[in-house]
């Protein structure tokens, strides 16, 4: 390799690495300020600001189409819809989410400590 | 008063005992009358069972069959007694998969290209004229994989990443360089982590986010089932379907991984990975030892015993004795290769939860029908083992449900290429 293609080699590689260094730095502030919120949980009569804070900094992590919370009803013990956020979205979110009650995917969720990610029914999304 | 599946109860039964989700929570209590909306409660937070007044799981499992077409159950239930003949079908948890199996069968019959027993592929080529002339297989698993390089040791990319993790001054940046370094196995893993499985769809476009997201230990616990199956996907066609081979191993460890969660004290990652490559050894067996392969197969066909049994009475030792000789020779993790060696005899390693797992799992494999293997019937249920899991037998149709989702999926992010 001549000292041109190295260069150029080098230079490729410096650019690739400083925007995996900005991606990751962005994620990790991202990650890092999830759960700290400028208002206070206990002055508030509503979930829904700390909620919408919460889908617009996990919209900075990552690319999504709708953000939809559900909460716990400590009543029924169902989950509720919380907040929503699908920017015209033309989603079935509640086809969706009953088929994945239905087949207990959603308590598979709730069991795993982490993430958990599922298709949709036709596949699509 | 019975206890019932969670599938079978119905709005209008009366709860004859109070229902406690896993987390200790208070679901519903005693002396309810069901209602749709009581039923998804239980589906949200993971019940398999209920007490109910008035109904038992033999009535519901009747009314089950009643709503079935009586010819296409029949014609099921002797599908389902054929792949099960090898099996004691009085074990609860084997009467219980037979009869998900006879519904499911009789549910699908004729959708999907439902591949019953009878539309399995057999062996591409029946016992040949003067196959008495066979040439002695090698006698033990070190004979087999003797003198094979390919055999003789398990590429480095693994240990160089495992040797990473182990550093800890290395960075993610650092394992992703590895990974690098292996073209194919770097568009598989990032593959794998924009599948359902992770899910950061759109996000994982590099390795190092992949590492960053994914996790530095479970993505080199998946490089290593993946490195396996780009070490295999040149299995010689004819006896088996590759791809089949491969979905019965992902169905494997979709269910092992699922278990695994149900058991509440199983590491996920490494239960995948081994339901991965459970069945290493029958694959080299199937690369090295073909025609002989044919012949056990006919036998295990023929004589309606499990295939792993076959090899044992034709060659000395079986593909799960393969297995740990191989990956004791890659030095794969010791506990791995415990549990690849003993998914057919989980109760010789009872202190290994996970082989009893995979034992499962396999088993469970089978009797749906995922992918193919070459084993035509379902093999024994080590009573032991299903013991030792501890584990409802109501587990077993929530387990088949949770499964579907995540097959497809799987297989494509696996499978196909990247």
């Amino acid at each position: 390799m001549n000292h041109e293609k190295q260069l150029a080699l080098l230079t490729a590689q410096i650019n690739t690495l400083q925007a995996e260094k900005e991606s990751a730095l962005q994620a990790l502030s991202a990650a890092v300020g999830l759960g700290h919120f400028a208002t206070s949980y206990s002055k508030l009569s509503s979930p829904v600001p700390i909620l919408a804070e919460t889908a617009a900094r996990i919209r900075e992590m990552i690319k999504l189409r709708l953000v939809a919370v559900y909460l716990v009803d400590e009543t029924t013990n169902d989950f509720l819809p919380a907040f929503l956020d699908d920017s015209g979205s033309d989603f079935d979110r509640e086809a969706e989410i009953a088929a994945l009650i239905k087949d207990q995917t959603f308590a598979l969720a709730l069991e795993i400590n982490r993430a958990t990610f599922a298709a949709t029914r036709d596949g699509s999304g | 008063m019975g206890l019932l599946n969670i599938a079978d109860l119905k709005p209008g039964m009366t709860i004859a005992r109070d229902v406690i989700g896993k987390n200790g929570r208070m679901l519903l209590p005693k002396g309810l009358a069901l209602t749709e909306a009581h039923l998804r409660v239980c589906n949200i937070w993971g019940v398999t069972e209920a007490e109910v007044y008035g109904a038992s799981r033999d009535e519901a499992s009747e009314a089950a069959y009643h709503a079935i077409d009586p010819e296409r159950l029949k014609a099921a239930a002797h599908r389902a007694a054929l792949l099960f003949s090898g099996c004691n079908t009085e074990h609860p948890a084997v009467s219980e998969l037979l009869r998900l199996r006879v519904i499911e069968l009789a549910e699908t019959a004729g959708e999907n290209g439902e591949t019953g027993l009878f539309d399995r592929p057999g062996p591409a080529r029946t016992l040949e004229a003067g196959q008495d002339r066979l040439p002695p297989a090698p006698s033990s698993p070190a004979a087999l994989i003797a003198g094979d390089e390919d055999m003789g040791s398990f590429p480095e990319v693994y240990f160089e990443l495992q040797n990473a993790l182990d550093n800890p001054g290395s960075s993610d940046a650092h394992i992703a360089d590895i990974i690098g370094r292996d073209p194919g196995l770097s568009a598989r893993l990032l593959k794998l982590a924009n599948s359902p499985l992770y899910g950061f769809a759109s996000s994982v476009d590099s390795l190092a986010r992949g590492v960053m997201m994914v996790g530095a230990r479970e993505l080199i616990q998946l490089a290593l089932g993946l490195t396996v199956i780009d070490k295999f996907k040149d299995i010689p066609q004819g006896l088996l379907n590759v791809r089949q081979v491969w979905e019965h191993a992902i169905g494997c460890a979709v269910f092992a991984r699922i278990l695994a969660v149900h058991t509440e004290k199983l590491s996920l990652d490494r239960l995948f990975v081994a339901g991965l490559i459970h069945d290493l050894g029958r694959l080299v067996m199937l690369k090295k030892i073909p025609r002989h392969m044919a012949r056990i197969m006919e036998t295990a066909r023929v004589e309606r015993i499990p295939l792993y049994a076959a090899e044992k009475r034709l060659l000395g030792y079986d593909h799960a004795d393969l297995g740990l000789a191989i990956m004791k020779k890659w030095r794969l993790p010791p506990v791995l290769c415990e549990i690849v060696g003993s998914h057919h005899a989980p109760e010789t390693v009872i202190n290994i939860p996970e082989a009893a797992l995979v034992h499962l799992a396999d088993l469970m494999t089978i009797a749906c029908g995922v992918g193919y293997n070459g084993s035509p019937y379902v093999p024994p249920l080590s009573p032991a083992a299903w013991d030792s899991l501890g584990l409802p037998v109501s587990v077993l149709a929530v387990v088949l449900s949770q499964a579907g989702r995540q097959m497809r999926e799987m297989t494509s992010s696996l499978l196909d290429p990247a």
